[in-house]
């Protein structure tokens, strides 16, 4: 019983991991129909981008010395998460994928997978190869004794943010005008555009929205671990995974695989450690051959 | 068409477009002559990008230092060393792509390099295919040796053994009364082998360990609550672990904030390096080194190359060097002693590639880890491990090591020709 608490708890926190980093990639998709490689780079540039801050911020390391109350580090990861999202979004939703948007899914891709490259080699250019490692916000909160182990309260946090940011982001697309429109578009780019609405700003929006998603769950997890070069592409294989398990374009969906993914992982940790990697594709093979549009994936409309 | 079915297509595109980044490069191969050359012309790959970019720098950095130290002396026999740096980041293809490029293109005299075994396993081939001297300098697999044989190739530090077998001595010798062990190691052909080579030495030591667990987490992902919460319930004597660079010390982290260092002894084969990322923040009583390596081991106040080593490499790098550095070194002080060697045994006169290759078997030479010694084209060297203590570098501020153990070469390689498994279960020994 106690044990199957632990793959509980360490399902439910990986699983936050897992969501934080594919709910934006597939609310993307969901919007604009483009499968976003370089959502991996705006979870490395919050990543990068926090960890830098509160190394800054904070340069007494641990001890949380420095001029500022360490608590304030939290703030500092998501302004740090907005600052990305909110630039970085929009300045390649405009510059770059806006001019071949309506080409397909392949051309965007293609193009969104080169933005990945030239980012990865830009974070390398702003901060070198040198790893950054800034758990005050992760050390600062300590552990609790759950079910006779050890656990740091920090990741609960992390399901925290996980859960406000879903849930923040359901109420925008069902509760909010903007989220009306979002649907509209979705539903009917043409008879939107006709009804007045500005579909290129919508798209801009939307695109700036899965961007903050993504650095939020860069800049979130990076106290947990060592920032280095190359962190994006890890994060984008299980975004992949995580968002075809539950749909593509299902922010529910995404929740939904993330949790499966998580305890499923955690369960095979525990009793078949042998199928810790395997599992993940497992699960995904599986589903893709009962359901080939994912748990969630909406039946598509004919456009024409 | 349905959205759905295109996705397999979507995602074969990313993977092809992976391989279509590789390039073809033509050209024919230099010969070497007996003429004196007017310069060495030596290319260093190791990683420039991706995770592993903190530690290839470091040995590149390390590299550099030396080719201009020995320039300043007059070079190698009287010839400068002229070198360039190449990236070893990207898909097998494309190293190799890259040392065929380094070879007919550039027409180097000799490649250094290759930290992964991934790439090493598939370089050595291509070297005896353009006959071109392959010095590799980090990458660990037994199976580079055991399982092809290279006239081009040679390796100049120790294979994984010397780190999983001296790890498995270290803690015998530590926890006389161990009893029970646990492995947590990245799901691929180096984690694998790490642990075997570990479990089959211990065995040797300790018949009666019992195994708790064997976790294999997913390669560089740093999330660790999982494996961390398993192996605190399995509460072991010994965890070994293999884990390496950024993805060690994401998993560092999360385990001492969890405690698991105060539960059981972890040893971390590659645990050095954290000494250079982590500094102060590396928990005490940990056993590490640097795949069997430790940078105050020969102790710099006794050994002049070792003591100079640390200290032209920190005021140029303002960093310590950490085990990726000191092997790079291995390999240009074991080119320079081979050249050195060919030229003296053809009194003076410039050796040809070949005889290079030649005076290199059984060569023994003092580089800053120590003597190595380079022996049909492999070499051996001796393990180091230690505990971090709560005793902080004066000036650089990472743990020092005590409790440090040496075990000879001779102790922790296989003698020559002999298969590593099949000499750990037979005959490995610390008497």
């Amino acid at each position: 019983m106690e044990q199957l608490a632990i793959v509980g708890l360490d399902g439910l926190v990986f699983a936050s991991y897992l969501f934080l980093v594919s709910a934006g990639l597939t609310f993307i998709y969901g919007v604009m129909r483009i499968l976003n490689v370089a959502h991996g780079s705006l979870y490395g540039l919050g990543a990068y981008l926090g960890a830098w801050l509160v190394l800054r911020l904070w340069p007494g390391g641990t001890s949380g010395q420095g001029p500022l109350n360490p608590a304030l580090s939290y703030v500092v990861l998501l302004l740090a998460a907005l600052l990305v999202g909110l630039t970085v979004g929009p300045f390649l939703e405009r510059v770059f994928i806006r001019r071949v948007a309506d080409r397909g899914e392949v051309i965007p891709l293609i193009l969104t997978f080169a933005l990945f490259l030239i980012l990865d080699d830009v974070m390398k250019l702003i901060w070198g190869v040198n790893p950054l490692l800034a758990d005050l916000p992760y050390s600062m909160l300590g552990s609790v004794s759950l079910a006779g182990v050890n656990y740091p309260r920090y990741p609960f946090l992390l399901t925290g943010v996980a859960a406000l940011a879903g849930g923040l982001l359901w109420l925008i697309v069902n509760r909010t005008r903007f989220g009306k429109l979002v649907i509209s578009v979705i539903a009917d780019r043409e008879v939107s555009s006709a009804l007045g609405i500005n579909v290129p700003r919508i798209y801009t929006f939307a695109f700036a929205l899965g961007a903050v998603m993504a650095a939020l769950g860069g800049a979130f997890i990076a106290p947990m671990i060592s920032v280095v070069p190359g962190i994006s592409i890890e994060v984008i294989i299980l975004a992949f995974a995580v968002t075809t398990i539950g749909g593509l374009g299902s922010v529910g969906g995404a929740a939904i695989g993330a949790l499966l993914v998580g305890v499923l992982r955690a369960a095979a940790v525990h009793y078949a450690p042998e199928f810790d990697l395997f599992v993940i594709y497992a699960l995904m093979t599986l589903i893709l051959l009962v359901k080939p549009r994912g748990l969630f994936g909406g039946v598509e409309v004919r456009r024409i | 068409m349905q959205r759905a079915a295109q996705l397999p297509r979507v995602l074969s595109l990313v993977v092809g477009l992976a391989l279509v980044w590789t390039a073809c490069a033509p050209g024919a191969p230099s010969s070497g002559g007996a003429q004196k050359p007017a310069e060495i012309k030596i290319a260093m790959v190791d990683f420039m990008s991706g995770g592993a970019a903190k530690f290839g720098t470091g040995a590149l950095n390390a590299g550099k230092m030396l080719f201009d130290q020995i320039n300043e002396q007059g070079g190698i026999g009287g010839v400068k060393v002229s070198y360039q740096m190449v990236d070893e980041n990207g898909t097998v293809d494309q190293v190799v792509t890259n040392f065929r490029r380094l070879v007919l293109d550039e027409k180097v005299d000799a490649v250094i390099g290759y930290t992964s075994s991934a790439n090493c396993l598939a370089v050595a081939p291509v070297a005896e295919e353009l006959k071109k001297l392959t010095v590799i300098h980090i990458c660990g697999t037994y199976r580079l040796f055991e399982e092809g044989s290279y006239k081009y190739v040679i390796r100049t530090s120790s294979q994984g053994v010397t780190d999983s077998v001296g790890a498995a001595a270290y803690v015998a010798r530590m926890k006389p009364d161990l009893k029970t062990v646990a492995g947590i190691n990245d799901d691929y052909a180096w984690g694998r082998d790490s642990w075997d080579m570990f479990i089959h030495a211990l065995r040797r030591l300790k018949p009666d360990v019992q195994v708790r667990e064997e976790l294999w987490p997913k390669a560089f992902v740093g999330e660790y609550s999982a494996e961390i919460s398993k192996l605190q319930a399995a509460r072991p004597d010994v965890i070994h672990t293999s884990l390496w660079g950024g993805h060690m010390d994401s998993f560092i982290k999360q385990a001492q904030a969890r405690g698991l260092f105060g539960e059981s002894l972890v040893i971390m084969t590659t645990g050095e390096t954290a000494l250079l990322t982590l500094s102060r923040d590396v928990p005490q009583g940990v056993a590490m080194s640097g795949r069997g390596q430790y940078l105050y081991i020969p102790e710099p106040e006794k050994n002049e190359m070792n003591r100079r080593f640390i200290a032209d490499y920190s005021s140029q790098f303002n960093e310590i060097p950490v085990y990726p550095a000191y092997r790079m070194a291995q390999s240009i002080l074991g080119l320079k002693a081979a050249y050195e060697k060919a030229i003296q045994a053809k009194n003076g006169g410039w050796p040809t590639q070949e005889e290079v290759i030649a005076a290199w078997d059984d060569l023994t030479y003092e580089t800053p880890t120590g003597t190595i010694r380079t022996r049909s084209h492999d070499s051996q060297q001796q393990a180091v491990y230690g505990i971090t203590s709560g005793n902080y570098d004066p000036k650089w501020g990472f743990p020092l090591l005590d409790r440090i153990q040496v075990f000879p070469a001779d102790k922790v390689n296989p003698p020559l020709g002999t298969k590593t498994i099949q000499w750990i279960d037979s005959s490995f020994t610390l008497q």
